[in-house]
């Protein structure tokens, strides 16, 4: 047991020694549904929307095909609601929600020197910025009803939840240009575990995101000597 | 490579099995589970329902969750005693509901709910709670009457001549109106008042609001159409009597129990040369208690038919109101005082039922408002309204309207004159 943990020793050891970090900053465009109960209100459907992604990112080389990734990300995640009802039918909210997201993944890299892919898993946790709200509505008198556009803020409210959390993975590809650089394409999936509202003690109505996120991005290797 | 991808989908599919499942959530008042076999039964689903689509949760403090872990014991304990000795009579289930029920916000609710297992001693079969009536009966200006309020002021219209008064034309009657699937019918009194300088003030007390129905039948040959007459002739005398003659407008709302909301674009859109924006509004938008629509504007327009410019020539417009105007009975007075900067309003803090209603079979418009199987009784009946504040966020859901001058009917032993006399004095002193 003292020998196996000798050589486990040496190799982190060793791993350590040809270990690099580099910086870099990314940005794209994400996708994102909620998974909720839909009540039977029967003309409501919960549709995704497309918003921005962009973020900072730090990455330890453990070995060859071995990293951690940390970022820092800026994101919005949306998402619809849309009514059916025959005259209601232009009536619509969408949810734009900004988020500080910080995603912690290991990165299984392979293949060659200069063309690698990389295989992300990790966690997440993010705090809920702002949200802003985007649509029609509808006024209904005795004998009409009137449709009336808005946008504009959405205060938080006791039920907003605005701590989060989650699973992280998907893929990536990254191109060196020369020993400095790196040019990186992710495909990353944000699969919340925490709901985004609070519910109450007896009624509990879970409210969970689900983002798919594709970005491009640049590294730059800060200790390439080393690695060398 | 393969044990990486492996070990991937190993923990991706343990993760995933941590998001947790929503409890089943109802929609308000879904009609498939109104049947029930227990008093739990009856009361989770109205707690549900109410949970859900109650518009008021933001404004009304009743800690919800509370009301349910303090009374599905009681309601378990009725079960057991029905299954014991068959004794639950309609009182038990009374007090209970009341308790639950009586002091929420929104006074348009009335809840009616059925004993499932009819008693031999109980007269009825169902429970009544009317929060809103139960809160104003509490109020110092309250007044305990034998017979209805409405009856009291028709028969001080009806003898208004020998009050002191000089009245020019005297108009009155009740007539029926049909308005889709609702047919009522409404009284309504239209006087020309002459003050002592010989000015005219033309004057109308409606027992509710339907001025809309009503005066769509004018020309037509039905009792409908006489009182359409009435109501134009109040308009007329209103828009064509020339300014040295026209001394002020008189609206009586005094126990008008509400009705139609677009008779605003007659009470006030008549005095409009543009839209204004007096409300705004919002539905439940989802089951949550606090998922809101975006609030929306409510706008009153000019009437295509009617006008007369009161701001421009400074015309005053008195509208009376009291503790039985209830709905648009208190919504007319309130949104004339944003619009017209002449209206002033005289008598009592009105009864505080002040969002509108949609009919029940709307619920899936509105995901809130009244539910349940309707006029038949057999489960139950329930009205929530919808959510309305005045344009500068003001909610008078509850509270109701306060006039500018107040006089309570209780200092004048219920006396309907005085307010009247006040209304007339501040036209002619204007």
């Amino acid at each position: 047991m003292k020998r196996l943990l000798f050589l486990l020793l040496l190799c982190i050891v060793q791993n350590v020694a040809v270990a690099q970090w580099a910086v870099g900053f990314r940005g794209g465009v994400n996708s994102t549904s909620i998974t909720r109960s839909h009540a039977d209100r029967i003309d409501e459907t919960y549709g995704n929307l497309c918003g921005y992604d962009f973020g900072i990112n730090a990455r330890y080389s453990i070995n060859s095909w071995l990293s951690i990734r940390a970022d820092l990300n800026l994101m919005q995640r949306n998402h619809r609601l849309q009514r059916h009802l025959n005259y209601l039918s232009p009536v619509y909210t969408d949810h734009i929600n900004t988020y500080l997201d910080l995603p912690i993944m290991v990165d299984f890299s392979f293949g060659g020197k200069n063309l690698r892919g990389h295989l992300f898993l990790g966690g997440f946790s993010g705090y809920w910025l702002c949200q802003h709200v985007e649509g029609t509505t509808y006024v209904m008198t005795d004998y009409d009803v009137f449709f009336v556009d808005f946008n504009e803020p959405r205060p938080f409210n006791r039920e907003n939840r605005r701590f989060n959390a989650g699973l992280i993975g998907g893929i990536g590809l990254s191109c060196s240009l020369n020993e400095c650089i790196d040019l990186n394409l992710d495909a990353l999936f944000y699969y919340d575990l925490v709901s985004h509202n609070k519910g109450y003690g007896i009624l509990q109505d879970y409210r969970y995101l689900n983002t798919g996120s594709l970005t491009i991005g640049i590294a730059y290797k800060l200790n390439k000597k080393e690695q060398q | 490579m393969k044990k990486t991808i492996i070990l991937t989908a190993a923990i991706v599919i343990f993760f995933s099995s941590c998001r947790k499942e929503s409890d089943y959530v109802p929609y308000i008042g879904e009609s498939h589970k109104l049947a029930y076999s227990t008093y739990e039964e009856q009361f989770t689903f109205l707690w549900k329902s109410i949970s859900t689509g109650y518009v008021f949760w933001d404004v009304d403090t009743t800690d919800w969750d509370a009301v349910y872990n303090r009374f599905l014991p009681q309601f378990r304990a009725l079960d057991q005693r029905y299954s014991d000795s068959g004794n639950v009579t309609v009182n038990d289930l009374s007090k209970v509901y009341n308790e639950i029920f009586g002091r929420m916000k929104d006074h348009h609710m009335s809840v009616i709910v059925q004993n499932i297992h009819p008693h031999p001693s109980d007269s009825g079969r169902l429970v009544y709670v009317r929060p809103g009536q139960i809160e104003v009966e509490q109020r110092d200006y309250f007044i305990e009457k034998s017979s209805s309020e409405r009856t009291s002021i028709r028969a001080f219209l009806d003898s208004i001549e020998s009050r002191g008064y000089t009245v020019l034309v005297h108009q009155h009657g009740t007539f029926p109106f049909h308005e889709e699937a609702i047919s009522s019918e409404v009284t309504y009194h239209y006087i020309l008042f002459r003050l002592p300088d010989g000015r005219l003030v033309p004057y109308l007390w409606q027992s509710m609001a339907a001025f809309t129905p009503v005066i769509r039948s004018l020309g037509s040959n039905t009792s409908t159409g006489v009182g359409a007459v009435l109501l134009n002739n109040w308009l007329r005398a209103i828009t064509d009597t020339p300014r040295s003659q026209l001394a002020g407008i008189i609206l009586d709302n005094r126990s008008n129990n509400g009705g139609y909301q677009d008779d605003l674009d007659y009470l006030i859109g008549t005095f409009l040369t543009q839209p204004v924006e007096v409300m705004k509004t919002r539905y439940k938008e989802g089951p949550g208690r606090l998922e809101y629509s975006q609030w929306a504007p409510y706008y009153i327009n000019p009437n295509k038919k009617y006008f007369r410019d009161i701001t421009a020539e400074k015309i005053p417009y008195v509208i009376l109101c009291d503790i039985n105007s209830i709905s648009m009975g208190e919504i007319e007075p309130m949104c004339a005082k944003v619009a017209l900067p002449t209206v002033y309003t005289i008598g009592e803090r009105t009864y505080g039922a002040n969002c509108p209603l949609q009919p029940y079979t709307d619920i899936n418009l509105n995901y809130g408002g009244p539910f349940g199987d309707g006029l038949n009784y057999h489960c139950h009946y329930i009205y929530t309204s919808t959510f309305e504040a005045l344009i500068d966020g003001r909610i008078t859901e509850g509270s109701g309207h306060t006039p500018d001058r107040i006089i309570l009917r209780k200092d004048y032993n219920g006396d309907f004159k005085p307010q009247l006399d006040a209304a007339l004095n501040y036209i002619a002193n204007y």
